[in-house]
C-alpha cells in the first residue's frame, strides 16, 4: 500500500502503477456506481462540454480538475443521497476531516469513492 | 432546434446558478442564455433598471424567489410574532407592483409560485387555520400574487408546487442550503427548466398546433378493420375501455385551447370514420378532426400532405402512434416533428398527452376555441368549390364579409397572437408581446387594423392585419398579416384596399412595403407580386402611387368603418 493513500485507503481499494501513474481500482463496485450515479444526477444540470466524466481516473479537483464549488456542492449531495439510498446509511462528505485530510479525498472519482467506501466502513464498524 | 437564443436574466434570493445551467444546458425547447442579477439583491435588481443585469436587451426574466424573504411581514410571521393577513397581502401588492415595471426591461416576466418545505410543519394541525397557520398565509398570498399579475399580458405566474411534487422527497434539501445557499434539489431545477422553456417556446409562436393521431391501439383498443366498430375496446366499465375514453377527453380538452386533432391512420377510411360516427363511447366525433389521411399509405407522406391541407408548417406537428415502428420512420423522415415516446401501457395514455409540454399558448382566445370548427367550415368550402367553375364565381357564393377594426383591447390578444404566429404571409414577420405592440400603435402617426372574415359557411374571427407608418407624405406598410386559413380569398387585396383608401384620405401621395424574406413567408411575396404594386427587386420594395384607386373584389363585402 502506498502511504499516499494511506489516511483513507481501505481494504476494498487495490492501487497498481500503470504507466508510471498510480491507478486506482475500486473493488466495491457498488460504492463506485453509487458516486457515479451521484455524478449523473449533476451532470443533468451541465451543458455537454461541462459534464463529468465517471471513471475512476476522472479528475474532480486539483490543476485539472473540472468542479468548481457549485458541481463540488451538488456532487457531494447526491453522493450523500445516493449512498442513503443504497446503503441506507447516511454519511456526511463536508465534514471538518475531509477538508483537512493531506490528500485530497476530492480528487479524482476514484480517491472520492475510496472516501466514501472509508465512511460507510466506520459506520459499519 | 429551430429558434433563436432566447436572453433572460434570473433575479432570486437564493443561488439559482443551477436553474441558469440548466436552462443553458437543457436541449429541449429554444436555446437560452441568462444572466444572473447580484445573489440575494431581489429588491435593488427589481427597483435599479440600470443594474448591469439588465443591460444587452434581455426578453425575460424569472423572478424566483423565497416567500420570507422579499415579504418581510411573512418573515414575522414565521417567526410567530403578531401580523395580520391584511398586512401581509399589502406587501404582496406592493411586491407585485416592482414586478409589473419590469415591463419596460424585458418582454416577459415569469414568476414561480412561492412555496414552503413540506417538512415546515412548526403550526401543526393549525397550519390551515387563516390569520395563523403558514400554508393558509402562503395559499392566500400566491394567489394575490396571480391577482395582482394576471392583468398583465407580459407577466405569468409558474406553478411550481407541481416542481416539487415531481421532485419528491429529495425537493428541498438542508444540505444544499446550508453548504451552497441552494433550497431546492437538482430535480427541481430540471423540471423548473422544462416549465419555463415551454413558456418561452409559447410566449414566441412556437406553440404545437396539431396533433396527429393513429386509430387501432392508439385511439380506441384492437383493429377496427378486422373486429369491427362495435367490438372496438372503448369505453364501459373495463380498465383499457376507461383509459382509451380517457385519452380521448385529454385530447378534446386540448381542442378547447386551440390545438387541432388530425387522423393519420393505416385503414379502410369508410370503416374507421363509421366506427367514429357510430361508436356510442367515442369522445372524439368527426368533427373534432381538422383532417386526416386513412388509407394504407406511408405515414410520413400522409402527414406531410394532411399538413400542407392544413396551411401549417411541420414544426407545430405533434404525432402520437402506439408503433414504436411508425414513429421512428415519421422521426426520420420529418424530424420537424414532434414524436413524443408513447407508452406501451394504455392506462398511462391520458397522462403521457396532458403531461407533453408543448402547448403553451400565451393565451386563448375566441377564434382558439373554435378552431376545430373553422377547419370544418373550410372542409365544406372546399366540396363547394369543386362544382363551380372560377375561381371569381366560387368567391361569390361564400358570401364573404370582411369587418375592419382599430386595435383596441378587445381585439388586443387575438391581433398579438396572430402577429407573433403567422409565417406564410407575413411581410416582416415581426414579432412583438401584447403590450409593445399597443404601445408601438398608439403613435399618433401609426395605424392598425385587424379583418375580421366570415362567410356562410362561418365566422373565420380575427384573421388579418395590416399596419401602416406614416412619413411626411408616405405610408409604409409596417405589418401585412393573414392567416393561411383565409388566404387566396381576395382577403389580402381588400386589406391593400383598405390601405390606400386610408393613405388617399390622409392625402398621401404613395404607399410602400419592404418584403423581408424568411424561410416560410414566400407565398406572401407571390401574393405582393401580383398585387399590381411595383416591384423593385433590389431592395424587396413595393410602391403604390396614391392617385391610383385599389380595387376591391367584388365577391368581397366590407363592414365597420372602410373610410
Amino acid at each position: 500500500m502506498s502511504a499516499r493513500f494511506s489516511a483513507y485507503t481501505t481494504p476494498c481499494v487495490v492501487q497498481k502503477k500503470e504507466k508510471g501513474l498510480i491507478r486506482v481500482m475500486v473493488t466495491n463496485e457498488k460504492v463506485l456506481q453509487a458516486v457515479c450515479n451521484a455524478i449523473e444526477s449533476v451532470n443533468q444540470l451541465l451543458p455537454k462540454e461541462a459534464r463529468l466524466g465517471k471513471t475512476v481516473d476522472t479528475i474532480l479537483m486539483g490543476d485539472a480538475g473540472a468542479v468548481d464549488s457549485l458541481k463540488l456542492v451538488n456532487l457531494i449531495v447526491a453522493i450523500e443521497q445516493e449512498i442513503e439510498q443504497d446503503f441506507h446509511v447516511s454519511i456526511n462528505l463536508a465534514d471538518d476531516e475531509s477538508m483537512s485530510l493531506t490528500e485530497n479525498p476530492f480528487a479524482t472519482v476514484g480517491t472520492l469513492a475510496n472516501y466514501v467506501s472509508l465512511l460507510l466502513e466506520r459506520k459499519s464498524s | 432546434m429551430t429558434s433563436s437564443t432566447r436572453h433572460g436574466v434570473i433575479v432570486s434570493d437564493f443561488n439559482a446558478s443551477s436553474l441558469a445551467s440548466c436552462l443553458k444546458s437543457h436541449e429541449d425547447g429554444p436555446a437560452v442564455e441568462t444572466v444572473m442579477a447580484p445573489f440575494g439583491q431581489v429588491m435593488p435588481a427589481l427597483l435599479h433598471a440600470d443594474w448591469p443585469c439588465w443591460h444587452g436587451n434581455p426578453e425575460f426574466a424569472v423572478v424566483w424567489t423565497q416567500p420570507q424573504s422579499v415579504i418581510e411581514s411573512f418573515g414575522d410571521a414565521l417567526r410567530y410574532q403578531p401580523v395580520s393577513v391584511e398586512r401581509i397581502l399589502a406587501d404582496v401588492d406592493a411586491y407585485a407592483s416592482l414586478l409589473v415595471g419590469l415591463r419596460e426591461r424585458v418582454n416577459f416576466v415569469l414568476v414561480p409560485t412561492w412555496v414552503a418545505p413540506s417538512f415546515h410543519r412548526d403550526f401543526g394541525l393549525l397550519d390551515m387555520k387563516t390569520g395563523l397557520g403558514m400554508t393558509n398565509t402562503l395559499m392566500r398570498m400566491n394567489l394575490r400574487l396571480v391577482d395582482n399579475l394576471e392583468k398583465w399580458s407580459h407577466t405569468y405566474v409558474l406553478d411550481s408546487q407541481r416542481w416539487l411534487e415531481t421532485a419528491g422527497v429529495h425537493a428541498y434539501s438542508p444540505k444544499l442550503w446550508y453548504m451552497g445557499k441552494i433550497p431546492f434539489g437538482n430535480d427541481v431545477f430540471i423540471e423548473a427548466t422544462k416549465d419555463i422553456k415551454a413558456a418561452l417556446s409559447g410566449l414566441y409562436g412556437e406553440s404545437k398546433k396539431l396533433v396527429l393521431l393513429d386509430l387501432d391501439d392508439t385511439l380506441w383498443g384492437g383493429i377496427v378493420g378486422e373486429v369491427g366498430w362495435n367490438r372496438l375496446t372503448l369505453g364501459g366499465h373495463d380498465p383499457a375501455g376507461e383509459a382509451y375514453a380517457d385519452f380521448q377527453r385529454a385530447l378534446k380538452a386540448l381542442t378547447r385551447r386551440g390545438v387541432l386533432l388530425g387522423i393519420v391512420s393505416k385503414n379502410e377510411e369508410a370503416v374507421a370514420l363509421e366506427a367514429i360516427r357510430r361508436h356510442p363511447e367515442m369522445v372524439l366525433r368527426v368533427e373534432d378532426f381538422a383532417g386526416w389521411r386513412i388509407n394504407w399509405q406511408d405515414k410520413a407522406a400522409n402527414i406531410l400532405d394532411l399538413v400542407r391541407s392544413l396551411n401549417l408548417g411541420l414544426q407545430s406537428v405533434v404525432f402520437i402512434d402506439d408503433s414504436p415502428v411508425e414513429r421512428a420512420r415519421v422521426r426520420e423522415v420529418l424530424p420537424e416533428v414532434l414524436v413524443p415516446e408513447w407508452p406501451d401501457d394504455k392506462r398511462l395514455y391520458a397522462r403521457a398527452v396532458r403531461g407533453l409540454r408543448c402547448f403553451n399558448p400565451p393565451s386563448i382566445t375566441q377564434e382558439d376555441m373554435h378552431r376545430s370548427r373553422m377547419y370544418q367550415s373550410e372542409r365544406h368550402r372546399e366540396e363547394s368549390k369543386r362544382d363551380m367553375v372560377s375561381m371569381e364565381e366560387w368567391l361569390k357564393t361564400l358570401g364573404i364579409t370582411v369587418k375592419v377594426e382599430v386595435l383596441g383591447e378587445s381585439n388586443l390578444q387575438r391581433v398579438a397572437q396572430l402577429l407573433n404566429k403567422t409565417n406564410q404571409m407575413n411581410l416582416t414577420t415581426r414579432r412583438m408581446p401584447e403590450a409593445e405592440l399597443f404601445r408601438w400603435a398608439q403613435a399618433p402617426h401609426r395605424r392598425l387594423w385587424a379583418f375580421r372574415v366570415s362567410d356562410k359557411f362561418g365566422d373565420s374571427g380575427i384573421t388579418g392585419i395590416l399596419s401602416l407608418e406614416i412619413q411626411d407624405l408616405t405610408g409604409t406598410i409596417v405589418d401585412f398579416v393573414l392567416s393561411c386559413r383565409v388566404m387566396g380569398r381576395k382577403i389580402e387585396e381588400t386589406m391593400l384596399y383598405r390601405a390606400i383608401r386610408y393613405a388617399r384620405s390622409m392625402g398621401l401621395t404613395s404607399v410602400r412595403a419592404q418584403f423581408l424574406p424568411t424561410e416560410k413567408n414566400k407565398p406572401c411575396l407571390d401574393f405582393w407580386l401580383r398585387s399590381g404594386f411595383i416591384y423593385r427587386a433590389t431592395d424587396n420594395e413595393f410602391w403604390w402611387d396614391v392617385k391610383n384607386h385599389y380595387p376591391n373584389s367584388e365577391s368581397i363585402m366590407l363592414d365597420g368603418d372602410w373610410v
